[in-house]
């Protein structure tokens, strides 16, 4: 239970860019040590995702509520907002001393941003790739989001549907 | 999420929206969730350091119910194949939503040469070895840093 909350609270430090840039490299950690198999992974997302709610905080109170019940979840979700709580803390007490600029910090982010969520569609899409059905939903949800001004939710849950439909 | 936040702040008269926006940018300077970020630091903002826990955990109490809640309830269909098949498309839509928002991430910036190359050499790093995570980062991070100071 230590371990699990542990992975959460050290990916915590990283979760830069909101929830999604982590979720790549989080199922590398989990996965790797055995921690979830990837199709328990793949659920957790979706669960995570159609739950309100920041995805990263759900992920986390998901994976330990699945292992350890209750408490689980309630270690994990602690574990994982502690870090940005010591950060912010951190940077409140240097920002009266240093100053750093802002815009340059800003976009050296984003750059990360772009990395890890680089990262996060490779990692959930590749083990799905050879499966024609997959590409259909996740292009047509592309599409769909790219062209209109569909709110999100309602996508992952025609997602959910097509894939009732046409996946075996 | 933030555009309610933003929403209620000018309701309650707590935050202009210009200061919102200051907010909103540092939260995005530090590590975890934006919305649980923005949340920590208009508390903060509004009513000090108690302010900014009382809007932490107020902010974190719902989802985790909800997911406890739900978990509890797809447990008791999960051996059903149309639930799995529902979950599995959910998970391709939110492929399809990341590639979406990585688009537009990668629209936005500017892209020279050497930014391009740490960039590509970073994620190709940390999608085959994923443990060092956080060495990775920070050395991206100065890498970038360094040559941004240029511009």
């Amino acid at each position: 239970m230590i371990d699990l909350a542990f992975v959460f609270f050290k990916i915590g430090f990283v979760a830069l860019g909101g929830g999604w840039a982590i979720v790549g490299v989080l199922k590398a950690e989990l996965v790797s040590r055995g921690l979830l198999t990837p199709e328990q992974f793949a659920q957790a997302v979706s669960i995570a995702q159609i739950t309100p709610g920041p995805v990263a905080i759900n992920l986390a109170t998901y994976t330990g509520y699945m292992h350890y019940g209750f408490t689980g979840a309630l270690l994990n979700t602690l574990a994982f907002i502690t870090p940005p709580i010591l950060v912010a803390l951190i940077a409140w007490m240097i920002s009266r001393k240093v100053r750093l600029d802002k815009r340059k910090i800003t976009n050296t982010l984003r750059s990360l941003t772009t990395i890890m969520i680089t990262v996060t569609v490779v990692s959930l899409f590749l083990p799905y790739a050879k499966i024609a059905q997959v590409w259909i939903i996740a292009g047509t949800i592309f599409l769909l989001s790219a062209k209109t001004k569909i709110h999100p939710i309602f996508l992952i849950i025609t997602g959910g549907f097509l894939g009732v439909l046409i996946l075996s | 999420m933030i555009p309610m936040m933003m929403w209620e702040m000018e309701k309650f008269s707590w935050l202009k929206k210009d200061k919102f926006l200051d907010v909103f940018s540092f939260a995005q300077c530090i590590p975890g969730p934006i919305a649980f970020n923005t949340a920590l630091l208009l508390g903060k903002r509004i009513a000090g350091i108690s302010g900014a826990f009382a809007a932490g955990i107020a902010v974190i109490i719902p989802p985790f119910f909800a997911i406890v809640g739900v978990t509890s309830i797809v447990r008791l269909f999960s051996d059903n194949v149309y639930i799995g098949r529902f979950l599995k498309g959910c998970y391709m839509a939110i492929v399809g939503l990341l590639v979406n928002i990585l688009w537009h991430l990668v629209k936005r910036q500017k892209w020279s040469v050497y930014k391009t190359l740490v960039v590509v050499a970073a994620a190709v790093l940390l999608y085959l070895k994923g443990s060092f995570l956080i060495v990775i980062l920070i050395s991206t991070f100065i890498l970038l840093y360094i040559k941004e100071a240029k511009f």
